[in-house]
C-alpha cells in the first residue's frame, strides 16, 4: 500500500513531530531536577488521568469556549474533536481491516483509496458511514469558520483579531483540509464505490459527469499536499497552541509551575491561540480604540520577540482577559515580567527616606499615596475606628513613602523594593498586630511583603469584622448603591464578599451588569504609563454609564483611585465604602434621635 | 574654619538671566517628542503640590519640568529619580498631563545620552 501522493503528508508529519518532539525535549531538560523527578511519579498517578481528562475536555472539545459562545465552542468541538475521532476512528479502521496495528501512519488518512473494494465486509460500511459522518461534523465547523469571517457577533467576537501573514497561510491549509478530504474520497467513491453515506451519491453523482478515474488521484494529491502544508506551517503559526496547550496542561496538572516559572512562561507563551477573546473583553479596544496592544498582540510580539515598548506598556492591567482566557494564560503576570525584563538598570533613588517609627499601637492604618489624594476616605477611616474603639495609629498621616506597587507595575520591581523595605521597619517598629490599607494597590504588596509580620487587611475587610463582633452598628437606609469592584481587590485579591455584605447592611445593593470576576476597569489604572487621558476618559465614562445602568442613589467602591477616577465623570456621589459606613454609624449619643434617617439625609445632601 | 564675611544683610544672587540663544533644550524637545502631553502643561503645579516624594524632599516637578524647559538641566537626573511614580500627581492634573508617562521617558532619556544633566 503505497502511492507517492502520501510523500507531502508524511513529511510534514515527520517534520512536525520533529519540531515538537525538539521543542518538549527541551522543556523537559530545563526542568529542575526535583521537578523531573516529581514528573515521573506523577505519570504513575490520579495526575495522568486529570490531565486526559482536562486535555479531553478542553483541548478537544473545548468547554471553556462552549462558556464563552455556544457557536464558537461549536466551531473549534467540530474542528478538534471531529478531526481527532476521524484520525482514532481512522485508525481503528484500519487495524480492523488489516488485522494488525503495524500500518504505515499514512494508510489510515487515505483509507479510501488503499482499500480494495472487494473485501467489504460488513463492518467497514459502519465504518464508511461513521467516517463519513464525523467528516460532516468537521465540515460544518469550517463552514462556521467561514461564516465567522462575515459575522463575527454571532460568536461573540467584538473585534476580530489582526493575523499574520503566517497565521493566515496556515488558516487557509487547515480550511482546505476537510473540502479537499470529501473531494478525494468522493471522487475515489465514484472510481471504486466504496465510502459511507456522503462520499458515495457524491461519487456517483460526479461521475456521471466527471472523468472520476483521472481525477481522484489529483484530488488525493491536493489534499496530501495541504495536509503536508499544514503541518509544516503549524510550528510558525498560532497552530503551535495545539501541542503546546497539551504541554500547558500537564505542566498544571503535574504542579511544576512553581519551581519552573521560567520554563511555564515559555508555554503560556506558546500555548496561545490567537482566538481574540482577550480583544473582545478589553475595554481599552471597546471604549477608546486602543486595539493593537491587548494581550493576543503582546504574547504574539514575545514569541516572535518583536515585542516593542508602546505595546508592552500600553495595558491596564485590570485582569479581564486574564479571567477570560479559555487556555488560562496568565495574561497580566506575563506582561509585567516583560516589563521587568526590558526595565532598565536599577537606580537608588530614595535615600532621602529616613527611618520613621509610627506611634505604638494594636492596629496601623495606612492611607496610602491614592488614601491621601482623597482624604474623605481616611477621614472616615478615623472616624470608624474612633467609633468601634479601636487602639490605632494613622502611619501616613504626615506624608506617605509609597507602597511601590506602581513602581512594580511599570517594571521598577528593585527600584520598589527600597520603598517596600522602608515601609517594612516603620511597620515593624509600630508593634502593631494588624495593617488596615484604604487603597487596594497598597493591600497588594502589603499582603504579599508584611503578612509574615502581622495581619493585613483591606479595610472592607476590617470594617467588616468590626460590624460583625458588634463593635460598630449601623443603620440601614433607603439608598440604592451600585457596588464598583476595584480590579485590584477583586480580581487580585478575590475580596468580592466583604463590601457587599457591608453594603447590603446599609444601602440597597443593585444588580450591575459587570460585576464580580467581570467587573469593568475605572480608568484610573496605574499600569499604563502610554494611554492618553482622552483614551483613559473614554473608559472612564463607558465603565460608569454601564455600572449606574439602573439608575442607583449613589455608586460605592472601595478604591480611592476608582472613587478619584469616577468622581471627575460622575452625576451621581461616588463613595468609598468607608465614608458610607462612617456615615451611617449609630453613635451612642444621638441613639435617641433615629439616626438611622439621620444617616440617610446626611447621604442624600451629596446628591443635592 | 572659614573666615567669616561681615554681615551686610543682603547677599549678591548668582545670574538668573535665560539666555535663549545659548540654552540647550534639546533634551525638553525629546521628551515632549516622547510624551507630547507635556505640551498641554500649564505648569500650575497641582503636582508639585499632591507629591507623595515632594512630603520628604525638594523634589518638585513644575519645577523640574520649566527647568527642562528653558534648557536647566543640571540637577535633573538627581532630582527626578526621587519620585516614587505613585501616580497621584497624573490622577489630579487638570489638564490631563501624563506625567508618570513623562518622568519615565525623561529618566530614559538620561539614560541613554550619559552625561546630560549630572
Amino acid at each position: 500500500m503505497f502511492h507517492p501522493f502520501v510523500i507531502p503528508f508524511c513529511g510534514g508529519l515527520l517534520f512536525l513531530l520533529g519540531i515538537v518532539g525538539w521543542k518538549s525535549g527541551q522543556w523537559l531538560v530545563r526542568l529542575d531536577s526535583d521537578s523531573r523527578r516529581q514528573l515521573l511519579k506523577g505519570i504513575l498517578s490520579g495526575k495522568t488521568l486529570a490531565a486526559l481528562r482536562e486535555i479531553f475536555f478542553e483541548s478537544l472539545l473545548h468547554r471553556n469556549l462552549f462558556r464563552q459562545n455556544a457557536l464558537l465552542g461549536y466551531m473549534h468541538m467540530s474542528l478538534a474533536f471531529g478531526w481527532f475521532l476521524l484520525i482514532a476512528v481512522g485508525n481503528l479502521h484500519c487495524i480492523m481491516a488489516s488485522g494488525t496495528i503495524l500500518h504505515p501512519p499514512y494508510v489510515p488518512v487515505f483509507y479510501q483509496f488503499f482499500a480494495s473494494p472487494a473485501g467489504l465486509q460488513a463492518h467497514e460500511s459502519v465504518f464508511n458511514n461513521v467516517m463519513d459522518g464525523l467528516l460532516l461534523l468537521t465540515l460544518s465547523g469550517v463552514s462556521l469558520a467561514w461564516f465567522k469571517r462575515m459575522v463575527p457577533h454571532a460568536f461573540g467576537t467584538a473585534r476580530p483579531v489582526v493575523h499574520t501573514t503566517g497565521d493566515r497561510f496556515a488558516l487557509l491549509a487547515l480550511w482546505l483540509v476537510f473540502p479537499l478530504r470529501l473531494a478525494a474520497e468522493s471522487l475515489m467513491a465514484g472510481v471504486n464505490g466504496n465510502g459511507g453515506f456522503i462520499t458515495v451519491p457524491l461519487g456517483h453523482y460526479a461521475s456521471g459527469f466527471l472523468p472520476v478515474t483521472l481525477l481522484a488521484v489529483p484530488a488525493y494529491w491536493a489534499y496530501s499536499l495541504v495536509l503536508g502544508t499544514f503541518f509544516c506551517s503549524l510550528p510558525f503559526s498560532r497552530y503551535l497552541h495545539i501541542p503546546a496547550e497539551v504541554g500547558l496542561i500537564l505542566f498544571r496538572q503535574y504542579s511544576l509551575r512553581d519551581k519552573n516559572e521560567e520554563v511555564y512562561r515559555e508555554v503560556e507563551i506558546d500555548s496561545c491561540s490567537r482566538c481574540g477573546i482577550c480583544l473582545s473583553t478589553c475595554q481599552m479596544a471597546a471604549a477608546a480604540d486602543v486595539c493593537h496592544t491587548q494581550s493576543v498582540y503582546f504574547l504574539r510580539d514575545t514569541r516572535s520577540r518583536k515585542i516593542i515598548e508602546s505595546t508592552l506598556h500600553n495595558c491596564m492591567l485590570c485582569g479581564r482577559c486574564k479571567e477570560a482566557c479559555p487556555v488560562g494564560i496568565n495574561t497580566d503576570g506575563l506582561r509585567l515580567n516583560a516589563r521587568q525584563q526590558t526595565a532598565a538598570e536599577p537606580s537608588s533613588r530614595y535615600d532621602y527616606l529616613h527611618e520613621s517609627t509610627p506611634r505604638q499601637a494594636e492596629v496601623l492604618y495606612f492611607a496610602g499615596c491614592m488614601g491621601h489624594l482623597v482624604p474623605g476616605v481616611s477621614k472616615a477611616m478615623t472616624a470608624i475606628f474612633d467609633a468601634a474603639g479601636v487602639h490605632y495609629c494613622y502611619m501616613d498621616e504626615q506624608g506617605t513613602v509609597c507602597c511601590g506597587r506602581p513602581l512594580v507595575l511599570v517594571g521598577k520591581a528593585a527600584e520598589a523594593k527600597a520603598l517596600i523595605e522602608h515601609n517594612r521597619r516603620a511597620i515593624r517598629n509600630s508593634g502593631a498586630h494588624t495593617l488596615v490599607t484604604s487603597c487596594p494597590i497598597c493591600y497588594q504588596v502589603c499582603a504579599s511583603e508584611y503578612s509574615s509580620d502581622l495581619a493585613v487587611m483591606h479595610h472592607t475587610e476590617f470594617i467588616r469584622n468590626l460590624i460583625e463582633q458588634g463593635s460598630i452598628e449601623v443603620f440601614p437606609t433607603t439608598l440604592t448603591a451600585a457596588y464598583h469592584d476595584p480590579c485590584e481587590l477583586g480580581r487580585r485579591a478575590g475580596i468580592y464578599r466583604e463590601p457587599r455584605e457591608v453594603l447590603s447592611r446599609i444601602a440597597v445593593l443593585v444588580t450591575v451588569s459587570h460585576e464580580g470576576k467581570n467587573s469593568l476597569c475605572c480608568g484610573g489604572s496605574l499600569a499604563n504609563t502610554v494611554i492618553t487621558y482622552e483614551q483613559r476618559r473614554a473608559i472612564t465614562v463607558e465603565a460608569y454609564r454601564t455600572l449606574t445602568a439602573e439608575n442607583p442613589d449613589i455608586l460605592v467602591t472601595a478604591c480611592p483611585l476608582c472613587k478619584k477616577t469616577f468622581g471627575s465623570s460622575a452625576s451621581i456621589p461616588v463613595r468609598d465604602i468607608a465614608e458610607v459606613v462612617a456615615e451611617s454609624i449609630v453613635r451612642p449619643d444621638r441613639k435617641r434621635h433615629a439616626p438611622g434617617r439621620d444617616a440617610e439625609l446626611k447621604l442624600q445632601v451629596y446628591q443635592q | 574654619m572659614q573666615e567669616k564675611t561681615v554681615e551686610w544683610g543682603y547677599s549678591i544672587n548668582k545670574d538668573n538671566q535665560i539666555d535663549y540663544d545659548r540654552a540647550d533644550i534639546g533634551l525638553a524637545m525629546k521628551a515632549r517628542a516622547a510624551e507630547p502631553s507635556l505640551d498641554v502643561c500649564i505648569a500650575c503645579g497641582t503636582c508639585a503640590a499632591t507629591c507623595s516624594a515632594g512630603q520628604f524632599t525638594s523634589f518638585n516637578l513644575r519645577r523640574l519640568m520649566l527647568m527642562l524647559s528653558i534648557g536647566r538641566t543640571k540637577n535633573l537626573r538627581k532630582e527626578i529619580r526621587k519620585c516614587m511614580v505613585c501616580g497621584k500627581c497624573q490622577t489630579i492634573c487638570p489638564r490631563g498631563v501624563n506625567t508618570r508617562g513623562a518622568i519615565l521617558a525623561i529618566e530614559k532619556l538620561l539614560g541613554a545620552e550619559g552625561v546630560i544633566g549630572v
